[in-house]
């Protein structure tokens, strides 16, 4: 019972046995499909298109065109509203494009009685564009003509640059800081120290969640229901309230279970449509569920970077660190510049050294857009600067963990961008429990000795810092409302979201803890609905345990108060003089028991004089951020002739506080070490160069690990107590995801001698790199 | 919903011929792991599928009279992999098809749809091209015999007429019992993977085990077809059987693949991992003879 406990998934029976019901499982019958149009250039403008032979076609209901829809501007960001304007989200989508910024642009939607009516009617429209090359690359981007010119004058449409000296942020704001950099070379260079410049190329990947996005709408009344997979649901109805116009309060977003997202559904897909379509059809209901196809190309992906970094080092001691990041956005802003920032400022934290210097720009291409995934940028950033680390103790001569001991975040570190203090830090622990599992000593001498015929070994590490949610940048906001229910267990509504991180169960444990009632009887409802879940901002950044978390401990406090004040009142005493236990309210003194919650529940509820509902609601507002750390270790072998790195063994430490669920914690770990893995050898979204279409949009050739490709992995933690958190717990959704890759990396380092700083390091850059190194004969 | 005509299911072998020599827009489902992905694609409009993968007439896994190894064209890879007459007489196969997409499509996908489906990536073709393979052929106008290295005809074609089904595949006795081989097949991942590259070896050495006296090379995705090295097998017969020699075969052999260029992996590293391919293929080859003729 209660935190702490290897607690069973709540839905984990609902979803192997098939019952669960996902957004598909709920479509109404007779529901119309919504097809959507997609452009076949990248980059231009659709001319006309002709739907007189395509309305005619059978089954085809309607169909609109970029030319039919209104002139709303929006952003698809599943972020909460800001009261100030200046920090709202980039609106610069419409429902359906006529100025094509991407190779399957939403051009015309076809709503029609099956799929295949309205594939047949798609066939028959006549589509004309003036199309122009694609731009695919930031560095051509920045100067050609601007994407969204109605919002932006050019394609860098956000910088974020900033020095810090000694911990102090002195300088911040759009205008580059090369000209601070170069006086810090200046200045240390003639004293004796050493620069080290490295460039890291990090593709676009895809989320790849089973469920691709998914919903539908109709109408009831002058009411529009939703059903959508989302992990934001009331940003959706904000959202889509906007677009389609119509009153907030008559808009309804349901998320029931949902097959995946790892950030992916933070954004909006096709909702607004939906729910202007269902307008437009006296309140028909018309789905739109993407394809594999389509959701590679059509919802978000992680952003492409080019990082570059500078270092300047004397001895083991970083004087200086500069970093310049493209950050390619594709077609539309989505989060926009969120993601750069949260990379950059996550570059700072991790090994503040005298100097901390960085240039950063988001810019539009024609490729699909970016936006969440999983570590929101810092998956970039860290497998730059984890290499950049490597590289950089070979320049220096020294062990790779020496230098990151040597320079690392240490705890008490005060944030430069915000003043928030490091207040739980395990990250050494986390290292040397790293080191011992993988035997690193032993394999750091030990390999080398063996690495000249084709199969050589090596072992890696790299580690990252991580915050949770976004306080105190932005708003943290979560509310909580826990019902005793008639059996005397708690019924826990929540409006932040389960997507598979099993923060339902987390919260379900919170409240058992709180309430001292049974874990299997008390449960948090799976399924959100905006006009009865209390707000939510949603689930993002790793916050759920920790604000969510927050909102339900503090509601159980409240609510063990009224049950204990309803026995009070039932009993004739003191609600002080009573105490919440596993078998129900006792006495403090003598400890005899009182009543059963059942009794208190049904006697307080169908009292005749006096009834009441026996239920707490509060909202968290939480205004701090807490550190999570963590490790991975990587033992590989490489087949230097074929290009192939085989992982022996994975091991992951993590600092993430108190760990509120140690199976579910596991998983998630073991989850994101695979998900590194494909980032780190075989997943890269590859595009036409020609036309921009994307070559590799669906799960053959696009590689995810398969279960067949999953070696030992081992997740271990380190429990640090963070005062913030609810119990002491703090980030660990997207953690595991960070090192992984920078790890492998610095094994093939430790190999072959050879670094890789472009992902994925896929068999045909080895061969590459391994010719040029003179490692194997070039065979053509 | 499948963007097709209909389907139907074959009773026997004599009625599929029959449909298929008066519907020429009919097409054959045996598995239906190529046919179904081709027909969600919406490449399938119009066509009639007929469903021949249970007939009677495709089954079997026998050694027949001669003592050569027949395999129904019918019989799913995952059969192939329990059978432990394929497991004794051709353990080769065995493997490749252990490679060949997940348990549920090994559970589905035939050996006779892996080639006729025509692709040049067919894992099970690089061994049936080493040694040698033979395809019993029905059709309307009766039955023939077609060397497996006669089958592919470019991607996604094959020699077989539209009214031909393809019963059976015959491995010689000959090679069963005197050759070693060995299947390498190479791939990003561990499974659902479709092969880069694919390289077979068979290889029969003298009695002292000196010399090569015969052997056989075949690639699959090296050319538009899988193929055979046969310059190379024939410059090299008789040689003394060695690590330097195998490499020089290997080098050979890059003379006569052309794997081409693609957004999936330039022809160039094709051939750099052909070599090494190769080299493998031809060691494990020799070694599988010494150990007692493991084709």
């Amino acid at each position: 019972m209660g935190i702490k406990q290897p607690v069973k998934r709540q839905d984990a029976y609902a979803k192997v046995t098939g019952r669960a019901r996902f957004v598909e499982d709920l479509l109404p019958a007779g529901a119309l499909v919504g097809y959507i149009v997609h452009s076949t250039v990248a980059n231009g403008f659709v001319k006309s298109i002709d739907t007189m032979e395509a309305e005619a076609s059978e089954g085809v209901v309607k169909i609109l065109t970029c030319f039919d829809v209104p002139h709303i501007l929006h952003s698809t960001a599943g972020h909460a509203h800001s009261l100030n304007p200046e920090f709202a989200d980039i609106a610069d989508r419409l429902m359906l494009e006529s100025h094509v910024r991407q190779y399957g642009d939403n051009i015309a939607v076809i709503v029609a009685d099956s799929k295949l009516s309205a594939e047949a009617a798609e066939k028959k429209l006549k589509i004309t564009y003036e199309a122009a090359s694609p731009v695919l690359d930031t560095e051509n981007a920045v100067n050609t003509a601007p994407l969204h010119g109605d919002v932006f004058d050019g394609n860098a449409f956000a910088q974020f640059n900033f020095t810090i000296h000694n911990d102090k942020l002195t300088d911040i704001g759009t205008a580059s800081m090369k000209g601070n950099w170069e006086a810090v070379q200046t200045a240390a260079i003639p004293l004796g120290a050493e620069r080290i410049t490295e460039d890291f190329e990090l593709v676009p990947v895809h989320a790849c969640h089973i469920e691709n996005p998914v919903c539908f709408a109709y109408m009831e009344g002058e009411q529009i229901t939703v059903v959508t997979a989302t992990q934001v649901p009331h940003t959706v109805c904000r959202i889509v309230a906007n677009v389609a116009q119509h009153p907030i309060s008559k808009v309804h977003v349901i998320k029931p279970y949902v097959g995946g997202s790892f950030g992916n559904k933070q954004d909006l897909s096709y909702e607004p449509l939906a729910a202007y379509l269902t307008k437009q059809l006296g309140g028909r209901c018309v789905c739109f569920f993407m394809s594999r196809e389509e959701s590679f190309v059509n919802s978000r992906t992680r952003h492409g970077m080019k990082i570059h970094l500078e270092s300047v080092f004397k001895g083991m001691d970083i004087i200086g660190r500069y970093a310049f990041m493209d950050s390619d956005q594709g077609a539309y802003s989505a989060h926009g510049h969120s993601i750069a920032i949260n990379a950059i400022t996550d570059y700072a934290y991790i090994y503040p050294s005298e100097w901390c210097i960085a240039d950063t720009r988001s810019v539009y291409t024609n490729k699909p857009t970016a936006s969440a995934m999983r570590g929101y940028g810092i998956p970039q950033i860290v497998f730059a600067v984890e290499s950049h680390m490597d590289d950089l103790a070979i320049r220096a001569g020294v062990d790779p963990i020496e230098l990151r001991l040597k320079n690392m975040v240490r705890g008490g570190y005060i944030d430069p961008f915000n003043g928030n203090v490091c207040r739980s830090y395990g990250l050494p622990e986390c290292i040397s429990k790293g080191m011992e599992l993988i035997g690193w000593k032993e394999k750091r001498t030990a390999y080398p000795q063996d690495n000249c015929g084709t199969l050589r070994r090596g072992v890696g590490m790299a580690m990252f810092i991580y915050p949770t949610g976004l306080a105190p940048f932005s708003l943290e906001s979560s509310a909580c409302r826990i019902v005793l229910t008639q059996d005397g267990g708690a019924t826990v509504h929540v409006g932040a979201t389960e997507l598979g991180q099993g923060s339902d169960t987390a919260f379900a444990q919170i409240a058992a803890e709180v309430l001292k009632i049974p874990q299997e009887k008390v449960l948090t409802v799976a399924r959100q609905d905006t006009d009865s879940t209390p707000y939510d901002n949603g689930a993002y950044a790793s916050r759920q345990t920790f604000v969510t978390g927050r909102a339900v401990k503090q509601t159980a406090e409240m609510l063990c108060n009224k049950i204990l004040r309803a026995a009070a009142r039932r009993f004739g005493t003191e609600l002080e003089e009573l105490c919440l236990t596993e078998s129900g309210v006792k006495r403090k003194d003598g400890g005899e028991l009182l009543a059963t919650l059942s009794d208190i529940a049904m006697h307080s509820l169908f009292c005749i004089e006096d009834s009441e509902q026996l239920s707490a609601e509060s909202t968290a507002c939480v205004h701090d951020n807490a550190y999570s750390f963590g490790t991975c270790f990587a033992d590989i072998e490489v087949d230097v002739s074929l290009g192939k790195i085989s992982i022996n063994q994975l091991v992951l430490v993590h600092d993430s506080g108190t760990i509120i669920n140690p199976q579910i914690a596991e998983s998630q770990v073991m989850g994101g070490a695979v998900m590194g893995m494909g980032y780190a050898l075989t997943e890269e979204m590859l595009f036409d160069p020609e036309t921009g279409r994307m070559y590799n949009n669906n799960l053959l050739d696009y590689k995810i690990p398969t279960a067949a490709d999953i070696p030992e992995i081992r997740a271990e933690f380190v429990e640090t107590y963070e005062p913030k958190g609810p119990f002491g717990n703090k980030s660990l959704g997207e953690p595991p995801v960070l090192a992984v890759a920078p790890a492998i990396r610095n094994a093939l380092l430790h190999a072959t001698g050879i670094g890789i700083n472009r992902l994925p390091m896929k068999p045909e850059i080895l061969i590459r790199e391994f010719v040029r190194a003179g490692l194997i004969e070039r065979r053509s | 919903m499948w963007d097709i005509e209909g389907i139907s299911i074959a009773p026997n072998l004599k009625s599929a011929m029959e449909s298929l020599h008066m519907d020429a827009d009919m097409r054959l489902l045996a598995g239906g792991t190529d046919i179904l992905v081709a027909a969600r694609a919406g490449k399938l409009r119009g066509i009639r599928l007929l469903s021949v993968g249970n007939l009677p007439e495709l089954q079997g896994i026998i050694t027949d009279e001669e003592g050569n190894l027949v395999i129904g064209a019918g019989e799913t890879f995952s059969s192939l992999i329990g059978s432990t007459l394929v497991r004794e007489k051709l353990p080769t196969l065995v493997r490749a098809a252990e490679q060949l997409g997940s348990v549920q499509i090994r559970r589905v996908a035939t050996i006779g749809g892996n080639l006729c489906n025509g692709a040049v990536s067919a894992d099970s073709a690089a061994i049936l091209y080493a040694l040698d393979a033979e395809l019993l052929v029905s059709g309307f106008g009766g039955e023939r015999v077609l060397p497996v290295r006669e089958l592919h005809k470019g991607p996604g074609k094959t020699s077989l007429e539209h009214d031909e089904v393809l019963t059976a595949i015959r491995i010689p006795k000959e090679k069963l019992d005197h050759f070693g081989a060995a299947y390498f097949k190479y791939g990003r991942r561990n499974a659902m993977e479709i092969a880069t590259l694919g390289c077979a070896a068979a290889i029969r050495l003298s009695e002292d085990g000196e010399r090569i006296r015969d052997f056989a090379l075949a690639f699959t995705v090296a050319a538009p077809t899988p193929l055979r090295c046969v310059r190379t097998e024939g410059h090299y017969m008789g040689e003394i059987a060695s690590e330097s020699l195998f490499r020089e075969i290997a080098g050979s052999a890059l003379t006569e693949i052309r794997p081409r260029s693609s957004w999936r992996a330039s022809g160039e590293f094709r051939m750099q991992i052909a070599y090494e391919m190769a080299f493998r293929c031809l060691t494990e080859a020799a070694g599988n003879w010494k150990r007692g003729c493991l084709c």
